[in-house]
């Protein structure tokens, strides 16, 4: 009954906040900054090395090779921030901005066979904004929601090598409503832009495991976008545009027993977005740099004259982002934990919190200062033996 | 302890995603994708102009015409049916209200028809068709009606005109001479624009009555009024359906337009915020006097058109639709119509329009007017955010 009621308090965090509120989106596709799994990302990572039974980032397919047990991971990041913007008189405002994602994990009962899939709903911003432009009364209230779904498939070619391939289906909308009360003709005009993306793509992994060491690599090709755009219900000329390609490569160390490292660059190319069809977005290629680590901490204690021993994970991670937005810098230290509230072994929370900062040029200069707490439910189950 | 850690965890993110959402309400903001409205701007009307005519029954007038408009001679056609009356009550009057009066010289002629007519074949040239009129002797016991007819009803600020008829009724009475009703028509044709309107039995008020005096039981006089049956007026009909380069309006006569927005490099997606079309050059006073309109009423909105889009431009097969009441005003010292509504329809029909101007009672009258010169359309538009 308790885990009943825990589960639905989750779902109910998740379905009153769904929404965030960014003014990323006006001019780029989003925040990418939580991406990949809660521990992962207290990590500083998206992670493309973990390759271990605790890992449920489906972001390098590869790594789904090692587990046994199917994995389910269902998260959510909640930002909260304060923006900086030159174009504001005010000094800060603050906002805040969720990150929802649901992770699979499935081994198939043919040997070194497994299968993974993730839903993530990278950008879901509402932001409304109301002022007074040469004596009009003017509201805005711009939506985007695009999200992505993979799946894929891994195969252990020998004990040291996985290689994947995966599809992926981006889908999404937007709307970006003008409200405008003008005194000139005593009416409202109301303009409301709608779009509607659609695009499918691959990627490919790899991951090569030599005892402590694992080095994996992942490649999406750019692919196509189709958008659906309509003015006040008009549908109008749609073309599409390439959603920039990602290579990302990783390594990590494990001694085995209680320690890892790993570390992460990631390379999108966002200065090649042609999408000055529909709005005007001045981009640069991403840079990202992560390093991480997690140690496993181990407290003897004793009760009731026995002697019990808890492990803890440690998490803690830093990353660096050059470029992606205009002119844009973005770095996060982030901490977390794993904790086991059931008797089961099978099931955990994973906790982030994130402190960062990004700075970029959108029309003028914006500044972001952020703190993420995060939270997601990990569940294992085995349904056969693979081995 | 973990439970409670956890709890606290769920606590704090529970509490931060209730952070601040809503409207951002700004000041000194300024967005350079929401546009001033422009100045006042000229958009091109095609020379392809023209006039198209629609036929009308004449029977549902709710005035009554006798004179001369458009060089065409116009006849008000009245039905007694005295069935009611005591023929002891002598004398009878018909009483008929003035509507507007342009007359040059007050000089009418009535007199009784004495051929039969058919209310659906009935014109200016034909009782029947097929068949003829002789006005001069198909129109017999003639009246003059004069300035001494004409009389002011004090309470209703109107004048009416009286005449006698009662060897009319005498004479119908004796059912050897069959009642074909009367005709009122104007003696001096020498003027064009020359007419004199009354109340019709479909107006309002003020309908044309047959009134006599009788005596009641206190030996007072009292006034008795009896409806008439029918009446109508009838004028010269137009072989042609349309008429190139030439503009009319009213009487059945549309002034038909094209507008292509493209041409003067209005997008389609703009917003007007106001549109006006000019008539620079007409006659005020014919104006007022053919749709019944002051000029002083202008700024209370009582002074309407209709305009419409014009389906099928073809003549043989003329088709309206999209009716859109607009304000007449003075712009700029000149008539103009306020159609800035109706514009807005142009989204619809890739961004040009046929459209044609109708007055607010439509058809069944004599209200014509020529147009001079072509029309300007002049608009102030908004550039509509993009994105």
């Amino acid at each position: 009954m308790k885990k009943i009621i825990l589960i639905l308090f989750l779902v109910i965090i998740s379905l009153n906040f769904i929404n965030g509120e960014t003014f990323l989106t006006q001019y780029t596709f989003g925040r990418l900054n939580n991406i990949g799994d809660i521990r992962s990302i207290s990590m500083g990572l998206r992670g493309l090395s973990l390759y271990d039974s605790q890992n449920s980032s489906t972001i390098n397919p590869a790594t789904s090779t090692y587990s046994d047990d199917i994995i389910i991971s269902l998260g959510e990041i909640i930002s909260n921030y304060n923006i900086n913007y030159d174009k504001f008189s005010e000094d800060f405002y603050k906002r805040n901005f969720t990150t929802p994602y649901f992770n699979i994990v499935f081994p198939s009962p043919l040997k070194n066979l497994s299968f993974s899939a993730y839903f993530n709903s990278e950008i879901n911003s509402k932001l409304q904004l109301k002022f007074e432009q040469n004596g009009e009364k003017i509201n805005e209230l711009f939506q985007k929601n695009i999200n992505k779904i993979q799946f894929a498939t891994a195969y252990k070619v020998f004990d040291q090598l996985s290689l994947s391939i995966g599809g992926l289906y981006l889908f999404g909308n937007e709307e970006n409503k003008y409200i405008i009360n003008t005194e000139y003709t005593n009416s409202t005009e109301e303009d409301i832009w709608k779009y509607k993306y659609e695009g499918y793509g691959i990627k490919f992994g790899t991951l090569l495991n030599l005892d402590n060491f694992t080095f994996s690599g992942m490649f999406r090709p750019s692919f196509q976008v189709d958008i659906n755009r309509s003015f006040d219900d008009i549908t109008l000329e749609s073309k599409p545009f390439d959603y920039p390609q990602n290579l990302s490569l990783g390594i990590a160390y494990s001694n085995n027993d209680n320690f890892l490292i790993s570390g992460e660059y990631i390379n999108e190319n966002w200065s090649n977005l042609d999408y000055t069809s529909y709005q005007t977005f001045t981009m640069e290629d991403l840079y990202r740099y992560g390093l991480g680590i997690e140690y496993l901490l181990e407290i003897k204690k004793k009760k009731n004259y026995l002697k019990k021993k808890i492990s803890i994970p440690i998490r803690t991670g830093f990353y660096y982002q050059k470029g992606y937005y205009n002119e844009g810098n973005e770095y996060g230290f982030s901490l977390g934990t794993s904790i086991k509230p059931f008797k089961s072994e099978k099931a955990r929370f994973d906790l982030i919190l994130t402190i960062g900062k990004k700075d970029m040029i959108l029309d003028t200069n914006y500044e972001e200062t952020f703190i993420n707490f995060g939270i997601s439910f990990n569940g294992r189950d085995k349904w056969y033996n693979t081995k | 302890m973990k439970k409670l850690i956890f709890s606290f965890f769920l606590v704090v993110i529970f509490i931060f995603s209730c952070g601040k959402k809503g409207p951002i309400e700004l000041s000194n903001y300024d967005d350079s994708n929401v546009k001033d409205a422009s100045s006042l701007t000229d958009i091109s009307l095609s020379d392809d102009f023209y006039t198209h005519r629609q036929k009308y029954e004449p029977s549902s007038s709710d005035e009554l015409w006798t004179g001369y408009s458009k060089n065409r001679n116009i006849k008000t056609i009245v039905e007694l049916s005295p069935v009611e009356i005591d023929l002891s009550n002598q004398p009878f009057y018909l009483k008929m209200y003035i509507k507007r009066d342009t007359l040059t010289f007050f000089d009418l002629s009535m007199g009784r028809i004495i051929e039969d007519w058919e209310l659906s074949e009935i014109t200016i040239d034909e009782r029947k068709e097929g068949e003829p009129w002789n006005w001069d002797t198909d129109v017999v016991d003639i009246k003059t009606i004069t300035d001494a007819n004409k009389y002011y009803d004090e309470d209703n600020d109107k004048y009416y005109i009286k005449i006698d008829i009662t060897d009319y009724i005498l004479s119908w009475d004796n059912e050897e001479i069959e009642n074909n009703g009367i005709v009122i028509y104007p003696n001096n044709t020498s003027n064009d624009y020359d007419f004199i309107s009354f109340y019709s039995k479909n107006a309002d008020s003020f309908k044309p009555k047959i009134i006599y005096e009788t005596l009641n039981t206190e030996n007072e006089t009292e006034i008795n009024e009896v409806d008439i049956y029918s009446d109508f007026h009838i004028a010269d009909t137009f072989s042609n359906n349309t008429y190139n380069n030439q503009l009319f309006l009213g009487d059945g006569y549309y002034p038909i337009f094209n507008v292509d927005f493209d041409l003067s490099n209005i997008d389609i997606k703009w917003e007007i915020l106001e549109g006006y079309l000019i008539f620079k050059n007409l006659d005020s006073s014919r104006l007022e006097n053919s749709f019944d309109i002051n000029l002083s009423d202008y700024e209370n909105g009582d002074v309407q058109f209709y305009i419409a889009r014009v389906k099928s431009d073809n003549p043989e097969d003329f088709i309206m639709d999209n009716f859109y009441l607009c304000d007449a005003e003075i712009f700029e010292g000149y008539f103009a119509l306020n159609i800035t509504e109706f514009l807005k329809i142009r989204s619809q029909y890739d961004n040009k329009l046929n459209f044609g101007i109708l007055p607010f009672r439509n058809l069944s009258k004599f209200r014509f007017l020529e147009i001079y010169d072509k029309p300007e359309l002049k608009i102030i538009y908004r550039e509509n955010p993009e994105g």
